[in-house]
């Protein structure tokens, strides 16, 4: 083999930068710790990085989703527990109205606190959360509850609202004022009716139609509960999905550190010894030892 | 006798001096490119045969010295055969590695800013608005989302069409490059033959005309016909470029989006076959278009299958049906996505219910953010974000293929210019020895004549002179 000096200068060239390029991805790889930088340097695994954090914002707004309709249904427990009170306090004015020793001044006093309870259930019943009225179905920017008429009207709808919180899976997060709060407030309103008409018959017929509302209101609490379990549930499957999806896709695109920090050290060995082997082949020529 | 010791001495300085000459013309060129080494071929001189009229007792036959045959290039056209059919395909390949790295850097995967997560960003941006239907910052959030991806959407859909532009740019550089080539050929040829016909080996001319086809291997896939004259022919599909002192230019033409090389003058495509000129081609008619044509597909799926929804949909201020029948996007005459102009100017008009006058209703911004999922392209097989996913791995796989192709034939015309640079490339060990060589040789001779020039001065001067 004929081997000239052009030859070794294009050889040691040809090496270097070839040595320069590969030491070159490898630092990429570590300081952007990411093992892809463009599609080809793996295109299967440049469809996986894409695919799974795809995967990871969906999970993710999932989650931002399941966390709002978890706040919804907790500020309707709230609402429906405190009217739940405050119809137990009724029932129990209702009870003592109907006792036959009662006078009519006496009466007269229990009715107006029915009164106050009946106007703070309806109040309860308008709770917004933020700027949004929880119990008026989906017209959430009507109030749901007419104080000006006795008892008050409901003015929302029976829409449900729905919010996604998986891919084609939906959860209703409301409770309609027309099926928890009216039968309540129409309750009151009768009962408060006969305690007006003075006659403890029938104060005392009215104490069914009182438990029927609050029987209404627990299932309506019931289903919140069930509701806000299924959640949580879901909850904890999503957070598992995106742990096990975040880490396949640091798998499939992040470089492994202790590999490429290894990689570069024999990539700079080589590059410094092809530097000192170069140096000293390319010097000397027959030229230098003519005298 | 001896004054023919003086010629055959002369003959010897003369040779010496012509390859001390050749040597340092090899030194001087030693980094010229395409320079072979040349060698100066001695030959013995036709020897004298002693005329005698009876077979005499001295040696039949006397030598009269040393001629200088012939300088010739050492060099093997075998490996500059096979190193001009490897350049044409390395040449593609390079062209299309160059094209993809352009192409990939458009769609910039995978990083935070590329079009996969802007989609994610698009359709999250709907369930915040399905989340609180009524609140108007996550509706000018959408908006903006929306209007990023449209902008991105067009801006990587324009840099493609800029990169299909500049394609035809390189084409007519290329072209004009492959024409000035031919032109110089079909003069070197003329030279050549000419330098020939008078017995002259015109060994420089020749570097440079092989240097030359090296160069042309690169852009096409053109055949070269050497000719007993000394001239070479080039072929393109069987037509000549140079034809001995003849050359026939190329010229670019594109019509209807569609880019050709044609004989110039004619409307006849040249048969390119191979090299860059091919790539460039392939790139400006087929991959570019492509890839274009699939961004709009996903521009169309977005805006048909949003728009769908959206239409039957009512905004915030709609308090009657029947629906108004808005859309979300518009695609312009000139292929541009954009949001609605009158969803920027007012939120509200977005349609996130399926019924009017309900601001909790969201059931619209749900089915829009559920299209997320729905098999849209590839004839109902794959999602938007799928399809997009794909389209750069493929970019991608392309990409990869056309490097390792790239790499592969890079090394394969190395291993063969090494099997040339063998042969040919002048060493200046080699050349120095021989220097000293030929330089001693010469000293020889010139001594030689000394040595003649005494025996003269000895028969003419010292000779009848005894005891004087």
């Amino acid at each position: 083999m004929r081997v000239t000096h052009g030859m070794l200068v294009d050889t040691l060239l040809k090496n270097l930068s070839g040595n320069l390029a590969r030491m070159e991805r490898v630092y990429q790889q570590i300081t952007s710790a990411r093992r892809i930088s463009r599609p080809s340097d793996d295109p299967v695994g440049t469809a996986t990085v894409l695919r799974l954090g795809s995967a990871a914002q969906e999970i993710e707004q999932y989650l931002a989703n399941v966390e709002q309709a978890r706040t919804w249904l907790d500020l309707t427990d709230q609402a429906l527990t405190t009217i739940g009170q405050s119809l137990q306090r009724a029932r129990e004015l209702v009870v003592q109205a109907a006792n036959d020793t009662l006078s009519a001044d006496d009466r007269q006093a229990i009715w107006q606190e029915l009164t106050a309870l009946q106007e703070q259930i309806a109040t309860t019943g308008n709770y917004a959360h933020a700027g949004r009225y929880l119990f008026a179905g989906s017209l959430t920017q009507t109030e749901p509850f007419d104080l000006s008429t006795d008892p008050p009207t409901y003015r929302g709808n029976s829409d449900q609202l729905q919010r996604l919180i998986d891919r084609g899976v939906t959860i209703d997060i409301n409770v309609t004022g027309d099926t928890a709060i009216v039968p309540v407030l129409t309750a009151i309103k009768q009962a408060r009716d006969a305690v007006a008409a003075n006659d403890p018959v029938a104060i005392r017929s009215q104490l069914a139609a009182i438990d029927a509302a609050h029987t209404q209101l627990l299932a309506a609490q019931a289903s919140v509960g069930a509701r806000v379990n299924r959640l949580e549930a879901q909850r904890d499957r999503l957070l598992d999905a995106h742990t096990s999806t975040l880490r396949l896709a640091s798998e499939a695109g992040d470089t492994d550190m202790a590999e490429a920090i290894t990689r570069f050290s024999k990539e700079e060995l080589t590059y410094r010894a092809a530097l000192q082997a170069g140096a000293r082949a390319i010097q000397p020529t027959l030229l230098d030892y003519l005298r | 006798m001896v004054f023919r010791a003086l010629e055959t001495a002369f003959r010897g300085l003369m040779a010496q001096q012509r390859a001390v000459d050749t040597a340092n013309h090899n030194i001087a060129n030693a980094n010229t490119p395409g320079f072979a080494r040349q060698r100066v071929s001695l030959v013995p001189s036709m020897p004298y045969t002693v005329p005698a009229f009876n077979r005499s007792g001295l040696a039949g036959q006397v030598g009269t010295g040393v001629l200088v045959a012939s300088i010739t290039r050492v060099r093997e056209s075998v490996f500059d055969l096979q190193y001009r059919v490897q350049s044409q395909a390395l040449g593609e390949a390079s062209t299309l590695v160059d094209a993809y790295a352009q192409i990939e850097a458009v769609f910039n995967e995978p990083t935070e800013a590329g079009l996969g997560t802007l989609l994610d960003r698009f359709w999250r941006a709907w369930q915040a608005v399905g989340n609180q239907p009524e609140d108007l910052a996550a509706r000018a959030a959408l908006v903006q989302d929306a209007t990023t991806l449209a902008t991105n959407l067009n801006r990587m859909r324009r840099q493609l069409t800029e990169l299909q532009t500049d394609t035809v740019t390189k084409l007519t550089l290329q072209v004009s490059e492959v024409n000035s080539i031919a032109e110089r050929l079909a003069s070197l040829n003329q030279q050549i033959v000419a330098a020939l016909a008078t017995g002259q080996t015109p060994n420089d001319l020749m570097d440079q005309r092989d240097l030359l086809l090296d160069k042309l291997a690169r852009f096409t896939g053109a055949t070269i016909r050497p000719l007993p004259n000394g001239a070479v022919n080039i072929y393109l599909g069987g037509y000549p470029l140079v034809d001995q002192d003849q050359w026939f230019p190329l010229s670019v033409q594109v019509s209807g989006g569609t880019a050709s090389v044609l004989w110039q003058g004619t409307t006849s495509p040249v048969a390119l076959e191979r090299g860059s000129l091919q790539a460039l081609l392939h790139l400006h008619n087929a991959v570019l278009p492509g890839l274009v044509q699939k961004l709009e597909d996903i521009r169309d799926a977005l805006a048909n299958e949003v728009n769908t929804l959206h239409m039957i949909g009512y905004g915030l201020s709609d308090l009657s049906g029947p629906p108004p029948g808005r859309s979300f996007f518009q695609v312009t005459a000139g292929g541009e996505l954009e949001v609605e102009p009158s969803l920027v100017a007012d939120p509200q008009l977005i349609a996130a219910a399926d019924a009017p006058g309900e601001p909790g209703n969201n059931a619209i911004a749900r089915q829009i953010a559920e299209l997320r999922s729905k098999l849209v392209l590839n004839s109902g097989t794959a999602t938007i974000n799928d399809f997009y996913n794909t389209l750069v791995a493929e970019v991608g796989g392309a990409s990869q293929t056309a490097q390792v192709t790239r790499d592969n034939q890079r090394a394969l015309v190395e291993a063969i210019d090494r099997q040339r640079q063998e042969i040919m490339a002048v060493s200046l060990d080699e050349e120095m020895a021989n220097l000293i060589k030929y330089q001693q040789a010469y000293g020889a001779a010139a001594r030689a004549i000394t040595a003649v020039d005494e025996m003269l001065d000895r028969i003419i001067n010292g000779m009848g002179l005894v005891g004087r």
